[in-house]
Order: C-alpha cells, then structure tokens, then sequence
C-alpha cells in the first residue's frame, strides 16, 4: 500500500472530510498490515506478483506432500530393510545349524539344527509380515493383506482339506521314488541280460544317464531310447575287482553314482555296491541284478527323497492365489505321470499378498508394486513381495527342514539327512531362482538413498517457495512502521489544520 | 431633487439592503445543500427621466461555469462506471478467498492434490481415502459456492439496473417539470432555484447514463445520450424500462433474441411507443448502468465461463479415458483405427492431420450429438477456436455415425475418409496416393461413467443437475457445461465406498495397496495439459488456453485479482478528475461563508447608513414642520 500524496491547496470542508477519511483508510490499511503481517487480504491486493505466490503455493503444497510421501518411503525402507537384515541373519543362522556334522538323531526324528531352523521359519514369517499401521510390506500392492501364513498351517496344512508342505513333499515323494522305491526305474531280469528302463514319465525318479563299464565279458548298453533304457548282458564271468557305474540324474539336477563292484568273495560280494561273480552268466545277473536294486533303493531313499522334497517344497512356495503350485497328479502317486494344478481349495496358499508379480508377465516386479512418487518425475520403487524368488527359496529352504523327520527306525536317516542338508544349504547360499534376501534389500536401499536426496532436495525447494511467497505476500515490518508514522504525522498535521482553519472563519469574529 | 427624492432613494437602499440580506442568508443556509450554487445580486442604479432615483434590486444571478459543468457531468457519468466496476472486480476478487488462507480456492485445490498424494502413498489407508473423500467434497462445494455467489453478484447488478432506472426516470420527470415551466414562463426563466433544481435533476441522470445537454432558445434544454439518442426532447415523455430478473443463473444470458433472453430487458420507450433495446442498439457508452450491464453480462459471465470451464476441467480430466489409436492402412491411405466404444454425448473424437504440400496443420473435432435439434454445434463447441466441428449422432453405434462423420468432413473439405472396419472401432484414413493429406494423429475422450471395470478413470465429480450422472460434455438439449460449476459434486458412490479410489477392477479384484489410479489422477490434475476455452477469457483472446488444471485454478485467481487492481487504478484517476472538476466547480459555484459574511457586513452598514438618511429626512422635515 502506497500513500496518496496530500497536495495542500484551495481548502474546502468537503474535500479535508475527503481527505482526512482517506488518510484514516490508510492508517487503519497499515495497522492491519502490521497485525496480520499480510500485505493484502485479496488476490488482487498482492499486487502484480500474484501469479508469483500462487505458483509458489502450489509448488509449495506438492513439496510438502512430496516430502510426506518421502518421510513415509523412509519409515517402509527401514523397516523393510530391518526385516530383511533378519531374514539374512536368519538364514546364516540355518546354514550354521545344518552344517554336515549336525546329525545328531532325537527321539522325534528331528535334529537340534532342524527345530532351530524351525524356530528361525517363524521368525522369518514374523519379519515378513511387518506392518506401518496396518500396511503390510511384503503384500506388495494388497497392502491390507498380511502376506505369510503361519508355519503350521505351511508344514501340516489346514486340517480343513488344504495340503501343507509335509502332504506336497509326501506325494513328491510317493512318485519320485515309484514302487519298490527304484526311483520310478524298471529292472528287468532275462537270462544273463538286465535291463533298466526309465517309466516313461517326464517328471519324477531318476533320469538314466550313462553307464560306464570295465566288467569283462558282459556288454554294456548306454541308456538310450525314449523312455531311456539301458542293458547289461553277461556273456561270461566279469573278473574280481571290475566295476560297473551308472550315473543317474535327479530331479534337481545333481547326479548320482552307483558303482557295483564284482567280487569272487561272498562275504566282499555282501557288501552294498558289490556283486557275487557266479558261475553262470545268469547267476552272476541275479547276484547283479540283486545288488544293483539295493543301491537303486538306497539312493532312492538317501539323496532322490532329499532333492524330491526340496523339490516340493519349493513347488509348494511358487504358489499364489492366482498361481496355485503344481501337485503331483494322483493318486495312486506312485505312478504319477506329470503334475496338476492344485487349486485354492486344496492346497494351503501361502502367500496371501499381490501377486501380479511373477503372474502376469508384463508386471514390472515387486519394487514397482508400491510405488512412492518422491518428485514430479521420480518413482521410487518401495514394493516387496514375500513371494520374491529370494525370500522364496529360503522360506522353501527353511520349510524342507522343518517338515522332514528322520526316525531312528530308518537305516538311511543319516545319509538321507546329509543329502538334505547339502541340499538346503546349497539353496540357502545359491538360491536356485538366483536372487537372495540381501538383493532385494540392496535395491531397497537404492531407493532409500534416491528418497534421502529428494528429501534434501525438497527441504531447499520449500525454503525457497516460502521466500517467493514472504516476498509477495508479506509486508516488511520496518516499511510498514515507517509509512505508519509518517502517515500519523501528515494525519495530525492535518487533524490540527482542519481544526485551524474550521475555526478561521468571520463567523467566530462578529459581534 | 428634495427630501422625498431621498427618503425614495433611501428606502430603495433599504429594501436592497433586505434583498441582499435574503440573499446572503438563502447562501448561508444553502452552503451545504446539493446542486446549490451561489447567487448574486447586483444593484443597479434607478434611472428616471435621466436621474439616479435610487437603487434597484437587480435580478439574482446564479454563480456557475458552464463548462466545468459540462466537463463535470461527463466525468461523473465516468466516475459511476468506474465505481460500478471497481465494486464489482473487488467483490469477485473477494469470492476467491484470502490469499495463502486455508479457505482460497488455489488452497482448496492444493489440499486436494496433496490428498491425493497421501493416498498414493499409502493407497491402503482408510484415512487416506477418507481424507480424499473429503477434499473432493470441499473442493466441489467450493467451486459451487463461489459459482452461486457469482450469479448473487450479477442479480445484485440486475437489481441496482433496476434502481438505477428508477432514478433515472425519476430525474427524466423532474426534468420534464422544470423545463416545461421554465418555458412556458418566461419571467420563471431566470429563477435560480427552478435552473438549481434541473441542473441538479440533469446531475443525477448523468452519473446513471453518459449525456450531453443540449440548451435551447426558450430555456429549455434537450438532452442526449452521447451516442446520439434522445432522452429528453424538451417535452418530454421518454422513459427507461425495465423488467428486473430476481434470480438469475448461469443460464439466464443476454440475448438479441428477447425470446431467449434470460436477464431483465432495459429499453428506452419514446413517447410515441417506440422502444429501444438498449443493450443492442449500444445506447449507453458509459454511467452506471452501462458498467452494471457489462458487469451482469460480460465479467461476471465470463467469472462463470471459467468456473464452469474449470469444474468441467476438474470432471473430466479425471473421468475420461484416452483409448489408443493404431495405425491403420488400406492401400495407399494411411491412417489410425480408435476404439469408440462407451462414447457419451459431448464425447469427442480429434483428428490431426496436416495439408501438404506445406504441411498446414489442421483439426477437425468430431462430437457426440444425438439430439438434433442441438445442431449445428456453436463454434465454442470446442476450446479451439480454428478446427473444424461436426456433431454426430451416435444413436446407432459407430456404424450408423460413419455416414454422418464422413459427410461432415466432406462439408468441411478435410479429404479424409472414416470407415467403421468392426464393432466400435472408427478408422480415419488420408487421402492415399494423392497425398495432399496426412494424419498427424487421432484421439479421444471418452468419460467413464462407472467407478469400475472401464479404467483407472473414474467419474470422480458427477453432475448433481443430472440425477449424479457423469459429465460428459453434453451438448444435447442444453450445454451441459454451462452453470456446471454449480452442480459440480462429488460422485455419491465414490463417498458412500472410498475403496473405489483404488480399487478399479472387481474381477480380478484391484489390490488395495494399489497406486495405478491416485497416481492417474494426480498426473491429470497436475501434469496433463488441456485446453480451456478461449471464452474464459484467459490466455490470449481467440486463442486457448492449455494448461493443467491446477494451473488453470491458479490462473483464475491472477486474471481477476488482475482485474480488480486495474478496475480499482482506473477508478481512482476517474476520482481524482471528478474530485478536481468539482473542486473547480465548488470555487466557483460553491458558497463561502466568509465571503457573505463580509458581504453581510457591508449590506448591514448600507442598512445603517439608509436608515440613517432616512433619520435625517426625518429630522429635517421635523425642522419644516416646526417652522
């Protein structure tokens, strides 16, 4: 607000009234300036800069809204980077508790590793199912929804209908390792001739992979064919001290060896993986064929169970709601011939979170699922899935070694549990879907730090806008007191003038 | 020469004395009354038969310059137009809250963007929702609130033409008294008090209307709007009209067709029963009533064009669905196939294409019409002053339209060619292998009229005037843009169950933690640009303005702040002329007490000298009479 000059001149009472309202206006426009500290109470009173403040005002509202959503991308990344520092820490804590030297039966038929990495699946559910008031943060977008169910009704099941881990790994079992526990393989006996056939299923058992010999007079046949088979004839007596190796493939991948060794001594041939020389072709083949079914059935039963169950639970934690996992097809199991979908009703779902991502294939991952827009162009990703083929894989790690038990009675409890073990730690170190806890906490990170800059960034912007808008919009103090008490004086001067000259009139002076 | 001649001359004195002094006391009194102006009284000297006899009253004069007053009429009528505006802007400007206040509108439309960022944020969040709810609802009432104080403003311009007519043909009649008795009479011409009373009664008529004053040989005068029509032919019998509208709306308008005119009718109505629109015929120039008239339909209208523009922006931008256009061919021509499917009346469809050789960009804009009486559509149709508009009735599906599209863009000489290859799909191709056209692109909106299963878009704000139906535009029947800024509101549904600002999909049901659709949303308010039409009166004139919404709002606030400050500029230089012309007029005209006192003074010792002549004749022929 600007003074209008007071040009003195021809006084006239109507006009100094004028004059003197006017002034009045102006000192009470200036006290309210200086009470309110605003320049005006209107658009129109900020003057030509107006457009200046609004901008700013507006500009002013997404920072602080950016700032707020920044704060609350903070508070999600830290604690999912806590939960997920837990997870770490719980899986190295596996790892220790399964080492090889851990077998140590109990009367349960489970080891003291086992129910300490039990005790780590709940902690693990636990940090995963962290919540900022009600917001879960490994839903990814079904953020009401607490992502991980509890591990008992993972390991056992509902009890209403719905499989758990343990139902999975058991009907795995059933049809990996097929009847008479031969890994789902046919051994034939005609004459001096063995021959070993895969069943024809694509799935489950063993995969016949070579076969080296260096037994005289028998022939050899490499499996061939599909279904792959392979044969051994004795033409004549091998000679003592010959092997046989057979190399079979698991359902995980690792290869298996049986060596059966010829032996002339009975009491030798006794020994597992080793076989009577007989004095025809067709009691060597007996002898061969007996040896050779008991080394089937102990890898069947040691390493083909192990990597069947870790198998199965790692089907049974691919599993969403919109993506069931798989099931064997069955029953009967044990003759299974593929996989079929198990569905919502009858399979326990694990995860009960978003799971666009990996179902649908056009789904930007499980960072984009919670997006935090942190500046006008920038997104972070602050999303997380407890379905993320890390966090996955360990939980699956996790669930094989606690559903899986090892009862005294069994013969192979020990060797069965090393190849297990083996197996859960090999996952646990080198996930089989490549990703570990630790990378999905990096990317996290990454977006914690891009939130930190745009804090800062935001925080300059903020002071600056308030600047723009003082400057528009507020008076200062010093001007406003100035003009006030330069006004004061012209209103008194001309307070104490109109007074004057209404008194100088001839009125006053006839008589 | 004798006594008696001085006794004659004294009492002649005596009696100019008592005039004088009734003079000075009818200034005295007067110094303060309106339309006054100061007399005086000059002697003369009595002549009879070539000597002085006496003193003679002489004829009271009034004091006034012709000019200034002339100058003064012409400022006041500038100076009521001025005020009328300066009023008005500054009540408007008000409408729109204190600035930085949690109550102004650019606030109110930050708090709900910023909710929207909150609930991006945490899409989960009951509170977040709620929380947006809320702002929409605010926001909504809001533009509706200040849209019906604008239409309080302009019935308040209505009513105060009425009033102001009502003076003026009060003033018209007081003027045809005076001037018919200052005609008639010829010894009443030179009454100051009836000149005084018609001066001021032409005063009052000229702060109303613009008028110059026309003085005719017989003391009458004729009066004249300065565009040169009669107000007053020295007769008399010309009166203003008019039907004053109690409440208006944004869809009473003025119109040269008084059929479909919704505001008051003002008409000047000669004695011989012609009447004048005065509005059409451009009558006043300035003076009140001509700034209340262009305060009710112009500013104040144009105050409403761009909140109805904004809640039509606000509406749609969160409602409409942009479906993708894909290139398409058949032979030579070239072009792009855009599903229309859901297009809702007012919905349109926009074709880019350029002229070769030269490469002239051109627009042609295809609307959704069915009614036909709405046709042809008004060149406002669309923000775009310079494209071409066809409205089209798509009662029968894009198939039955077709036919209608491709003869509008034969009537407009487009040279494209429509086509409907399947279901809802519209395929716009160039002219092929003559190529003198090409299609840059081809878009559309189309308004979402559930809350879900057509989109992240949602029809957020709906139209309270049409059962809470969405808005889509519609030019069917009435402009349904037109006052939809008082009927803006917030979708029912969407308060009734705010899960539905995430949620946009039931099968397969929208996770809660979804951004997709407050992300949208954001983006529309914030960074999408529209175009606003150029009647809003903001940007430059025939021209668009495209912007965001939020940059929209916030140009509202500039444009009419702007405005009030210029109206309030020009107003105090218009004051500061008439307070100086008057000034000039009051030191001539005005009274100075002073000035009669010391008059009085004088008058009182030519009393006392008189009376004592008469005492010495007195004395004198006393003396004769004792001889």
């Amino acid at each position: 607000m600007s003074i209008s000059p007071f040009v003195p001149g021809q006084f006239s009472a109507s006009q100094a009234t004028e004059r003197l309202t006017q002034l009045r206006a102006q000192l009470n426009g200036l006290q309210r300036q200086l009470g309110s500290g605003k320049k005006a109470e209107t658009f129109a009173g900020l003057g030509a800069q107006r457009y200046l403040s609004l901008d700013a005002r507006a500009k002013l509202a997404a920072t602080e809204s950016y700032k707020s959503i920044v704060n609350d991308a903070t508070l999600r990344i830290n604690l999912q980077t806590k939960s997920l520092e837990g997870v770490v820490r719980q899986a190295h804590a596996a790892n220790s508790s399964l080492a090889p030297n851990s077998w140590l039966a109990a009367n349960d038929g489970q080891t003291i590793g086992q129910k300490s990495v039990r005790g780590g699946l709940d902690e693990v559910i636990d940090l995963l199912n962290v919540d900022v008031a009600g917001r879960y943060l490994f839903s990814g977008r079904a953020s009401d929804v607490k992502p991980v169910l509890d591990s008992r009704t993972i390991i056992e099941g509902d009890g209403a209908g719905r499989a758990g881990v343990k139902q999975l790994i058991t009907e795995r079992r059933l049809a990996d390792l097929g009847a008479g526990d031969l890994g789902r393989l046919n051994l034939t006996v005609a004459a001096a001739t063995i021959g070993l056939a895969e069943d024809g299923n694509p799935d489950f058992g063993f995969r016949l992979q070579g076969l080296t010999s260096s037994l005289s007079n028998t022939v050899a046949t490499p499996p061939a064919g599909a279904p792959a088979a392979l044969a051994v004839t004795f033409a004549g007596a091998p000679n003592d001290g010959e092997t046989l190796t057979l190399t079979l493939r698991l359902p995980d991948g690792s290869d298996e060896q049986i060596m059966l060794t010829a032996r002339t001594d009975p009491a030798a041939a006794s020994q597992p993986g080793s076989f009577l020389i007989g004095a025809t072709p067709a009691a060597t083949a007996a002898s061969f064929s007996a040896a050779l079914q008991t080394s089937l059935q102990r890898a069947s039963r040691t390493s083909l169970q192990a990597a069947s169950a870790v198998l199965a639970a790692r089907d049974f934690f691919a599993g969403s709601l919109n993506a069931p996992p798989r099931r064997v097809a069955g029953p009967p199991f044990a003759t299974a011939a593929g996989f079929a979908a198990g569905t919502a009703a009858n399979t326990v779902i694990w995860y009960r979170g978003d799971d666009d991502f990996p179902v649908n294939p056009t789904s930007a991952g499980a960072r984009a699922s919670q997006p935090a827009r942190i500046d006008a162009n920038l997104t972070i990703g602050t999303g997380a899935q407890a379905n993320e083929a890390g966090l996955r894989d360990t939980l699956a790690a996790f669930a094989v070694a606690a559903a899986e038990t090892f009862p005294a009675a069994d013969v192979n409890a020990r060797e069965r549990y090393e190849a297990l073990t083996l197996r859960i730690r090999r996952a646990i170190s080198a996930p089989p879907g490549g990703q570990k806890p630790e990378d999905i906490a990096g990317e996290i990170a990454l977006a914690g730090s891009a939130a930190r800059y745009a804090l800062a960034r935001h925080r300059q912007r903020e002071s600056f806008f308030l600047s723009v808008i003082s400057a528009v919009e507020d008076v200062n103090n010093e001007e406003v007191a100035a003009n006030l008490l330069s006004l004061q004086t012209r209103l008194e001067a001309s307070y104490q003038t109109t007074a004057i000259i209404g008194r100088l009139t001839l009125t006053s002076y006839l008589r | 020469m004798g006594l008696t001649s001085a006794l004659n001359a004294a009492v002649s004195g005596l009696n100019n004395s008592q005039a004088q002094i009734d003079l000075i006391s009818q200034n005295v009194s007067n110094a303060g009354s309106a339309g006054y102006t100061r007399r005086t009284l000059t002697p003369l000297q009595s002549v009879v038969a070539n000597r002085t006899s006496g003193v003679l009253s002489g004829t009271i004069e009034r004091v006034y310059d012709r000019l200034v007053q002339r100058q003064l009429r012409t400022e006041t009528a500038g100076a009521a137009y001025t005020g009328v505006h300066t009023r008005f802007t500054a009540q408007l400007d008000r409408l729109y809250g204190t600035p930085g206040s949690a109550s102004a509108l650019d606030s109110i439309f930050n708090s709900f963007t910023q909710s929207l960022q909150t609930l991006a944020a945490q899409p989960s969040s009951a509170t977040a929702r709620v929380q947006s709810v809320q702002a929409a609802q605010l926001l909504a009432g809001t533009i509706n609130g200040i849209s019906n104080d604008v239409q309080a403003l302009r019935a308040d311009a209505e009513r105060a033409i009425g009033s102001a007519v009502q003076r003026a043909n009060q003033a018209l009649a007081s003027i045809e008294q005076i001037n018919s008795r200052l005609t008639n009479d010829v010894s009443a011409r030179q009454n100051a008090a009836l000149l005084d009373e018609r001066d001021r009664a032409i005063n009052d008529l000229a702060r109303i209307a613009d008028i110059k004053v026309v003085d005719q040989a017989n003391g009458g005068v004729n009066i004249f709007t300065t565009s040169g029509f009669q107000l007053f032919d020295g007769v008399g019998g010309t009166r203003l009209q008019f039907d004053v509208h109690d409440a208006l709306t944004p869809q009473s308008l003025y119109n040269t067709n008084p059929a479909l005119r919704g505001v008051g009718t003002l008409s000047i109505v000669t004695p011989a029963g012609a009447t004048i629109d005065v509005v059409a015929q451009g009558v006043f120039r300035s003076g009140e009533i001509q700034g209340l008239l262009e305060m009710r339909d112009k500013a104040l209208v144009e105050a409403q064009v761009q909140l109805d523009e904004l809640a039509a922006g606000l509406a749609r931008a969160l409602s409409d669905r942009n479906p993708p256009a894909a290139a398409a061919t058949a032979g030579a021509a070239q072009g792009f196939d855009i599903d229309l499917a859901g297009i809702q009346a007012g919905n349109s469809v926009t074709i880019d294409y350029f002229e070769q050789p030269g490469n002239v960009a051109r627009r042609a804009t295809i609307i959704r019409v069915d009614d036909p009486a709405s046709l042809p559509l008004p060149l406002t149709a669309t923000a775009d002053p310079n494209d071409l508009v066809i409205g089209v009735s798509f009662a029968g599906g894009v198939a039955g339209a077709v036919a209608a599209i491709q003869a509008g863009l034969t009537a407009g000489g487009t040279g494209l060619t429509v086509a409907n290859p399947a279901g809802t799909m519209l395929r716009v191709l160039d002219d092929g292998a003559a190529a003198t056209r090409d299609i840059g692109g081809v878009s559309a909106g189309i308004t979402n009229t559930a809350l879900t299963g057509q989109g992240v878009e949602l029809p957020f704000f709906v139209d309270r005037g049409l059962g809470n139906a969405a808005y889509t535009g519609s030019f069917d029947g009435s402009q349904q843009q037109r006052g939809f800024a008082q009927r803006i509101s917030l979708n029912a549904a969407l308060a009734a169950d705010p899960s539905r600002l995430i949620v946009f999909s039931t099968t397969p049901l929208t996770p809660a933690g979804d951004t997709a659709r407050p992300l949208q949303l954001i983006d529309r308010l914030t960074q999408v640009n529209r175009d606003f039409s150029p009647e809003a009166g903001i940007g430059g004139s025939g021209l668009p303005h495209t912007g965001t919404v939020s940059g929209f709002v916030r140009r509202i606030l500039d444009t009419q702040g702007g405005k009030a400050v210029q109206a309030q500029r020009i107003d105090e230089g218009q004051q500061v002329v008439v307070n100086a012309l008057s000034e000039r007029f009051a030191d001539v005209s005005g009274v100075k007490i002073d000035s009669e006192l010391a008059d009085l003074v004088q008058v009182q010792n030519a009393y006392a000298a008189n009376a004592r002549v008469i005492g010495t004749v007195k004395d004198l022929i006393d003396v004769l009479l004792r001889l």
